[in-house]
């Protein structure tokens, strides 16, 4: 008799787990042209002040106004991976490897990406510490009122809202949405975003439809909360070492990121026939340019949490 | 691991010659990484006299972090002898992009009515002067948890929160050492103090890398009627027109900015028994181009940039190989490619 059949591998491979990526999401895109330096800035004017003196009769003419401007400047970076791969690999292994390591690659650049959003928040962003809480921590668990305290200091500081009310419709459980400011943060927070009474889950939507990604958790007051495994978490940083998670309630404008020349992802793949002087190894490889900054630092906040 | 393509990095430094006579721990950003690096002391190697590490090598894979060999002159036959460096004296693969907390160590007490506040605790080891450290829960002065400080390294047993202003007094808590900035430049600071005068100087809690030119925006919360203070700054943008004027308690990390505060509100830190609140703070708002151009400095000093870096650190020391003040010291270190692609 031959010998048994040890296994079968199956053709089709496991899915890959992919974070919801959200740090992205509510970010404004900039297009910064080739051979234009490492540098891009954007750049805000001052209000005009208001005119609240009558003009005098007799036409004499007030002196003119100025401004002042701020400017913002990013670093454009560049940021890459690559894998090799023998033509053993290739030839003898049953599954699509080279397949399957361009989508490692795609998913990693996108994540990367994504990652290095959320840190430049987590950096320069300003903080207010939720205290509303009874964990007895210090910032301490998540409160509407928390909320309220962020999303009335945007508005002090004529933050846009990124979302636009939604009107309620004639369905059983369900609330209209207000205008809403965008809200990113860990997965571990869906508990205690679930606790507050006045939290609207997305199937209490309106029309479920109108979540707007598979990380879109709910809404509470004016903030539209986004959740992914991939978000902030501060290790030890709270009164009593406990971590922080932080939720980055944003409006428009806040944050931007900046593409030279389209250069924020490209693909290199090099066969092995051109790779190496025997034909045997290939490489494949992303690489991109990524810059971000806080464009407003006034339309910005993440509220310090702990569970 | 094993490879079929090794690609060297090299270089050399040399040791500053420090007012302290101590030599400093060397960071050497290798941004491609490296599976073993090798450390020849050129100085200690021409000198005559034994004891010197002169030689050094690291195998990030196989050997302890902190740890490394070293071939040590001998004085009497001129040859040398290897052997392990010490535990924490070698060298250590360093990711400043990693933001985990070192390890949780108790201390028994904080001075108090004295700039800067003395912290007292089991052991300083690991610390250097510099370094950024967290309190957790410091009973008599719950207002510094959760809060980040750079310390002076004073002794075995005690270390320095550098910039903070007098408290009253603390007793027990906890602290854990921070080994890296947010990975983000610039970076929101806690604030300290803040002075009354025509051009405020404000100090912060870690040291602040801010430069002339840069706009900051202050947020300060009114705690109590009389913490913090000065919340005539709340919201405030102001321009950095100095950096490094030294404060009431000769403290020079600073920033002095374009705001007149004679006539504001006392600053106030919180004390302990104040209620829950969120740490005055500066959050970078961008560039002053006409003050930075009219102070000759760099106009892109703002520019959000990411600083981190992959490298190893070398430790000080007559038989580490970051080597001792002045040494001249030579450093290679070998990536090896492995191309089974699995």
């Amino acid at each position: 008799m031959p010998a048994p059949v040890q296994e079968h591998f199956d053709k089709k491979m496991l899915a890959v787990h992919i974070p919801d990526l959200i740090y992205g999401f509510g970010v404004m895109r900039r297009d910064m042209p080739a051979n234009a330096g490492r540098f891009a800035r954007l750049g805000r004017l001052k209000n005009f002040p208001l005119a609240m003196i009558p003009l005098n009769p007799n036409g004499q003419t007030p002196p003119s106004v100025t401004t002042t401007r701020t400017d913002i400047d990013v670093e454009i970076q560049f940021f890459g991976q690559w894998s090799a791969t023998n033509e053993q690999v290739v030839l003898q292994n049953q599954d699509p490897i080279l397949n399957e390591f361009s989508n490692l690659h795609g998913i990693s650049l996108r994540r990367t990406e994504d990652a290095l959003i959320r840190d430049t928040i987590m950096a320069s962003a300003g903080f207010i510490r939720a205290v509303g809480g009874t964990n007895g921590d210090l910032p301490t668990n998540i409160t509407p009122g928390d909320i309220d305290a962020v999303t009335t200091e945007l508005i002090g500081n004529d933050a846009h809202r990124l979302f636009s009310l939604e009107r309620g419709e004639d369905r059983f459980g369900t609330a209209p949405l207000s205008d809403s400011f965008l809200g990113l943060c860990h997965s571990n927070m869906i508990p205690s975003l679930n606790s507050m009474s006045d939290f609207t889950r997305r199937s209490q939507y309106p029309n479920p439809n109108m979540a707007l990604e598979r990380s879109e958790w709910g809404c509470i007051s004016n903030l539209r909360v986004f959740v992914s495994s991939q978000g902030a978490v501060l290790p030890h940083a709270s009164a009593l070492g406990n971590d922080i998670y932080p939720v980055t309630i944003m409006g428009a404008q806040a944050v931007v990121a900046i593409d030279q020349d389209s250069f924020t992802s490209q693909f290199v793949f090099r066969p092995a026939w051109v790779n190496d002087p025997l034909a045997r190894n290939s490489t494949m490889a992303w690489v991109a340019s990524f810059a971000n900054a806080i464009s407003d630092d006034e339309w910005i906040l993440n509220l310090q949490c702990t569970l | 691991m094993s490879g079929i393509m090794i690609q060297p990095t090299q270089g050399f430094f040399k040791q500053p010659a420090t007012v302290d006579g101590g030599a400093v721990n060397i960071f050497i950003p290798i941004p491609a990484g490296f599976d073993s690096i090798e450390v020849f002391n050129q100085t200690k190697a021409a000198a005559a006299g034994g004891g010197a590490g002169i030689q050094f090598f690291f195998d990030p894979y196989s050997m302890t972090n902190g740890r490394g060999f070293v071939a040590v002159k001998e004085a009497t036959i001129g040859a040398t002898v290897w052997g392990e460096i010490a535990a924490g004296a070698g060298f250590f693969v360093t990711d400043t992009s990693d933001q985990s907390t070192g390890a949780a160590v108790a201390f028994t007490a904080i001075t108090g009515g004295a700039v800067p506040p003395v912290v007292t605790t089991s052991s300083t080891a690991g610390l250097n002067d510099g370094d950024v450290v967290r309190l957790y829960n410091p009973t008599g002065a719950h207002q510094l948890g959760g809060m980040d400080f750079t310390v002076d390294v004073l002794s075995g047993t005690t270390f320095s929160l550098e910039y903070m202003s007098a408290i009253v007094v603390a007793t027990n808590g906890i602290w854990r050492k921070i080994p890296n900035n947010p990975i983000y430049y610039p970076r929101v600071r806690y604030i300290t103090k803040i002075s009354k005068a025509t051009q405020a100087i404000v100090t912060l809690s870690v040291t602040h890398g801010y430069h002339v030119g840069q706009k900051v925006r202050f947020l300060i919360e009114a705690v109590t009627a009389t913490e913090f203070g000065m919340t005539e700054l709340n919201n405030v943008v102001a321009t950095i027109v100095a950096i490094g004027q030294p404060d009431v308690d000769a403290v020079t990390n600073t920033i002095t900015i374009d705001v007149d505060t004679t006539n504001f509100t006392t600053f106030a830190f919180p004390l302990d028994a104040t209620p829950r609140f969120t740490p005055a703070q500066i959050i970078p708002a961008g560039m002053d181009t006409a003050q930075a151009l009219l102070q000759g400095v760099n106009i892109h000093s703002d520019a959000s940039t990411n600083t981190a870096q992959i490298g190893v650190l070398l430790m000080a020391g007559a038989q580490s190989p970051g080597g001792q003040d002045d040494d001249v010291i030579e450093w290679r270190a070998f990536q090896s490619f492995d191309v089974n692609g699995q």
